[in-house]
């Protein structure tokens, strides 16, 4: 080894010695010559030098342009494509009834596809697993499917957390699983018209989905979440771990409650499904509400829809007409011109009034529903017998002006500013041509030529049931904890509306109608019961009534002694001969008020079966 | 035990007589192995995770290639280039027939091209190992340009002629530039007529637009490097991700490892594309200073080139500092859009052991050039005072 080294390191500088003899002996010829082609060659290498050095000059630019002007565009433009909306992920807070009833909740879902091309077994035999665990379907429907596509198969959106993990525990190549949260709602239609639907991305369309969407997220706005919405992901489309924040899981147990029983709930839409069934009508609302609260304890319009199956109905369903719609409430809105007049002092409850068949008023007959009149009777049997013509004279006793103030004060034109969606105002006729003639407030007395929402028409009624009080009506009492507990309850504004005597004396007026007048049909034994009927022509829209179009509604109140609860049924053009208020809304609301009696305990006001023998 | 000299990469005994030149470059070249090292480690730890569980499989395989490379370049720098340059046209005719054999078909097909050839369990790209070979012989040819008969110099200029051709047939449009770019400027740094110098170049011209007008996929690249954005997920797509990740490093980067284009947005992303990944990761702060060392290695062989008196010793060193400068240049050219896409390695970033070979070879050329320029001087400067 050693000797080849050594023999190496000779070699090398013999080598070395002759090449620089050679190199020495031609610098020491071409001296001159050698002079001249330095000074070119110099020349030439700075020329390969600066070329260098200007393309990295150039480079160095266009960086400055990529990373310095362009880059926060750059950087955006890339954080697009690595990040996505992780939103579908985070459950939505469930909503309970009033009792803790789970009524829309999140569940797990899976929604899988098929890569017939990569599966390890044959076709048959996978559709033949699959349908073992998707017993609603068909293994000749799967094997088709499977046989339609070489990849990308979808098999199902909705495949059920249980179902999914059994098909994940197969073990099969070629099949995907992607796992979401999907809305499901346990009640199907019973609620439907309240609580509305979320859309395939996730986001609500309507009713409380839609308008408590702040509630029923679960809060984006700390960081945690905030970073949790935008989710790194590579570009295979795999999530990053790292990116995620912690504590992903420890989502809070807040539940939205609501305001609303069940069971109460049930009874009324069953009440009003049969009616409108019975009298083949177009439409019906059934409205329940605590006079205290606001709180509404039932709600239900029908036709509605069922939000597990929104897509299969009409989307003209999704609204709640009780509050999106207004019409002219006629009779029932009279217990409210009564308040006004005796809070205006222009009568007081023993009052002598004018009950004639029928009146002029500018140059328009105006005539009692049953075409005949009482003469001189007092307040109460004005409304006992609806009388038209004795609600034109006692609100004419109020000037015109005074009236318009307080029909405005009554909030007719203004959002009640609930908690369910889409609320729309009544109407009242705009302050110079209501006050220019007598005709305006003459038919207003009676419940013409304004509108409201049913639910307007019950807060209204609510106010007279508790003693003036203008409640705001909700169906959302506030979030609450695990125990039960309630963490966040909203603000809900009341107003006095009425004075409490004034208020008083109506809910004895309004008994009477039921124990001696048009309201008979919703007498229930043992119990005091205010109420009043309401038959009003419809509107074309045009300014004119229609001749067959009518919409009956009954409103009650429960019990008179010691007022709790509102009562509203309306139906909208129903069919047949004998339809009136009395005849077809009284029934519901007597079958509801029945309903909460048993459910809610409420004590008889005198012993049952007292009354008919006292009854003359 | 003399052995250990030639073989062990860092041991260095006689370093006190090395030149300021050749001990920078020396150092220079170790800081850009270790730079390439630590972004390669980056680069492709998603890669390897992805493709073979280990996220140090490609780090590990550079670093074996980095020691293997280290070891030539010792023994290049220990070696006379008189030795060298003897043996030098062999060594180049054995690669050439290599990159005729990709050519005719016992290449192994990459992406498209038949840049590879197996030998054993160990997969070489022949057109990298070329480089170092490239420049001393154009630097032999070139250097004696007025004294070779037409006879040997008509030679070798068919035998460059041919090799561009084989290496453009493969298909590899970058490589063909960059060799017959380092070639033309060797020539233009030998002193050869300008008006030669022209026409050759006008004659690459005519070839590179040939080769567009046959390849089509060439002018479809070409097209797409004018406005990439245009068709941001076919043919633009990977410069449109070359420059999100490019963009996204601002002024001082995401910070080491923090590469989210590297996440298999970016294709090539270990290769090719390594320096985006690399701007992206240190920001533009980062990019100027791997600009500056680059730069500050061309300027060293630009001093080495000045210093050296033979002609042909001095065109060694001016092909490596043109290779390794150039290539550089390019790559972050092609990587910032400057230039249509092609397939380049940035020299001792990229992964490939080919390339990290041929690139120590090159760098080891160079010094020795340095080493023997210095060598010669205090030979002539004793003589005189003797």
């Amino acid at each position: 080894m050693m000797n080849v080294n050594r023999h190496k390191i000779i070699e090398k500088s013999a080598l070395f010695k002759i090449w620089f003899h050679q190199s020495h002996h031609h610098r020491k010829n071409s001296d001159n010559l050698l002079k001249s082609i330095n000074s070119d060659a110099i020349i030439r290498l700075v020329i390969v030098w600066l070329i260098l050095i200007l393309s990295s000059g150039a480079l160095i630019f266009r960086l400055y342009q990529l990373q310095i002007e362009q880059g926060e565009e750059l950087s955006n433009k890339a954080k697009q494509q690595q990040t996505y909306n992780f939103r579908p992920y985070i459950p939505r807070r469930s909503v309970v009834d009033s009792r803790g009833n789970v009524v829309a909740l999140d569940k797990v879902v899976y929604t899988i596809y098929v890569h017939p091309k990569m599966l390890s077994k044959d076709k048959a035999i996978v559709a033949e697993d699959l349908a073992k665990i998707l017993i609603n379907r068909d293994k000749n429907e799967i094997l088709k499917l499977l046989n339609s596509k070489d990849t990308g198969v979808l098999l199902g959106k909705t495949i059920t957390e249980d179902q999914g993990n059994k098909i994940k525990g197969l073990g099969l190549e070629g099949i995907d699983l992607e796992r979401r949260y999907a809305r499901f709602y346990p009640q199907g239609e019973l609620l439907g018209d309240i609580i509305g639907y979320v859309d395939t991305e996730h986001s609500g369309q309507a009713g409380i989905e839609y308008s408590q969407e702040k509630l029923l997220e679960r809060d984006l706005s700390t960081v945690a979440m905030k970073s949790m919405l935008t989710v790194k992901r590579d570009g295979q489309g795999a999530t990053i771990p790292a990116s995620l924040p912690e504590g992903v899981i420890q989502l809070d147990d807040l539940q939205l409650k609501l305001t609303l029983d069940l069971r109460i709930q049930r009874a009324t839409r069953d009440a009003l499904k049969a009616q409108l069934k019975k009298f083949n009508a177009k439409r019906g609302a059934v409205i329940v509400m605590d006079v205290h609260t606001g709180a509404l304890i039932a709600l239900a319009c029908e036709p509605t829809y069922n939000p597990n199956q929104y897509s299969l109905f009409d989307f003209a369903l999704y609204k709640n007409w009780a509050v999106t719609d207004s019409y002219e409430p006629g009779s029932t809105f009279k217990p409210i011109n009564v308040a006004i007049a005796l809070d205006e002092g222009v009568i007081n409850p023993n009052s002598s009034v004018l009950d004639s068949p029928s009146t002029v008023i500018d140059g328009w007959p105006i005539a009692n529903a049953s075409k005949t009149g009482k003469g001189w009777v007092n307040v109460t049997k004005v409304l006992e017998a609806s009388s038209n013509t004795g609600m034109i004279h006692i609100m004419q006793k109020i000037s015109r002006l005074k009236y318009y103030q307080r029909l405005e004060e009554l909030g007719l034109n203004r959002l009640m500013g609930l908690d369910l969606p889409f609320e729309a105002t009544g109407y009242l006729k705009p302050k110079e041509i209501f006050t220019a003639r007598n005709i305006e407030p003459a038919v207003s007395a009676f419940g013409q030529g304004l509108s409201l929402t049913p639910l307007k028409l019950v807060q209204l009624h609510a106010a007279l049931a508790n003693g003036g009080k203008l409640v705001t009506p909700h169906v959302v009492e506030g979030l609450i904890n695990q125990n039960g507990e309630l963490e966040l309850i909203p603000k809900l504004p009341t107003k006095q509306l009425f004075k409490e005597s004034s208020a008083h004396s109506v809910i004895k007026m309004m008994q009477s109608v039921v124990d001696n007048g048009t309201g008979a049909a919703a007498q229930i034994d043992g119990y005091h019961i205010g109420g009043k009927t309401g038959t009003a022509q419809k509107h074309d829209g045009r300014g004119r009534y229609q001749a067959n179009a009518k919409i009956t509604s009954f409103i009650a109140i429960l019990p008179t002694d010691n007022p709790q609860y509102v009562v509203l049924a309306v139906v909208d053009e129903p069919k047949g001969a004998n339809t009136f208020g009395s005849t077809v809304a009284a029934p519901v609301v007597k079958e509801v008020m029945n309903a909460i009696i048993r459910l809610q305990g409420i004590p008889p006001s005198y012993p049952i079966g007292l009354k008919k023998n006292e009854k003359p | 035990m003399d052995i250990f000299r030639y073989l062990l990469p860092f041991y260095q005994p006689d370093i006190d007589q090395w030149s300021l030149e050749a001990r920078l470059l020396r150092w220079l070249t170790f800081l850009w192995l270790l730079i390439g090292l630590i972004a390669l480690f980056s680069a492709s730890y998603a890669v390897g995770l992805d493709e073979s569980q280990d996220g140090w499989f490609y780090f590990k395989r550079q670093g074996f290639w980095i020691l293997i490379g280290l070891i030539c370049f010792k023994i290049v720098t220990e070696l006379p280039l008189k030795f060298i340059l003897k043996y030098s046209p062999w060594f180049y005719l054995l690669i050439l027939v290599l990159i005729l054999g990709t050519v005719i078909g016992l290449g192994e097909n990459v992406n498209g091209a038949e840049r590879w050839i197996s030998i054993g369990p160990i997969q070489i790209q022949p057109s990298e190992l070329l480089k170092p070979f490239l420049v001393l012989q154009g630097a032999t040819i070139f250097g004696t340009w007025q004294r070779q008969p037409w006879r040997i110099k008509g030679t070798w200029l068919g035998i460059f002629a041919f090799t561009l051709a084989c290496i453009l047939k493969q298909p590899n449009l970058s490589t063909t530039a960059l060799s017959g770019m380092t070639l033309w400027l060797m020539a233009l740094a030998a002193g050869l007529p300008y008006i030669q110098l022209l026409a050759t170049a006008m004659m690459g011209m005519m070839t590179a637009s040939l080769s567009v007008a046959i390849n089509p996929y060439q002018l479809k690249r070409i097209i797409s490097f004018l406005d990439p954005w245009q068709d941001a997920r076919g043919d633009g797509y990977q410069l449109v991700q070359s420059l999100l990740a490019i963009g996204s490093g601002g002024e001082f980067g995401v910070g080491f490892g923090m590469s989210q284009q590297k996440l298999f947005y970016l294709p090539f992303q270990y290769t090719d594309f390594i320096f985006a990944i690399f701007a992206e990761e240190f920001g533009f702060v980062g990019s100027i200073i791997l600009i500056l060392m680059v730069i500050t290695y061309g300027t060293l062989a630009f001093l080495v080139t000045l210093r050296c008196t033979h002609p042909i010793k001095r065109l060694v060193a001016v092909g490596v500092m043109i290779i390794l400068v150039g290539q550089s240049l390019l790559n972050i050219a092609v990587n910032t859009g400057s230039l249509p896409t092609t397939g380049l390695p940035f020299p001792f970033l990229s992964y490939g052991g080919s390339s990290v070979m041929s690139s120590c070879i090159l760098a080891g050329l160079l010094i020795r050039v340095a080493l023997e320029t210095y060598q010669q001087e205090t030979f002539l400067i004793n003589q005189k005072i003797t």
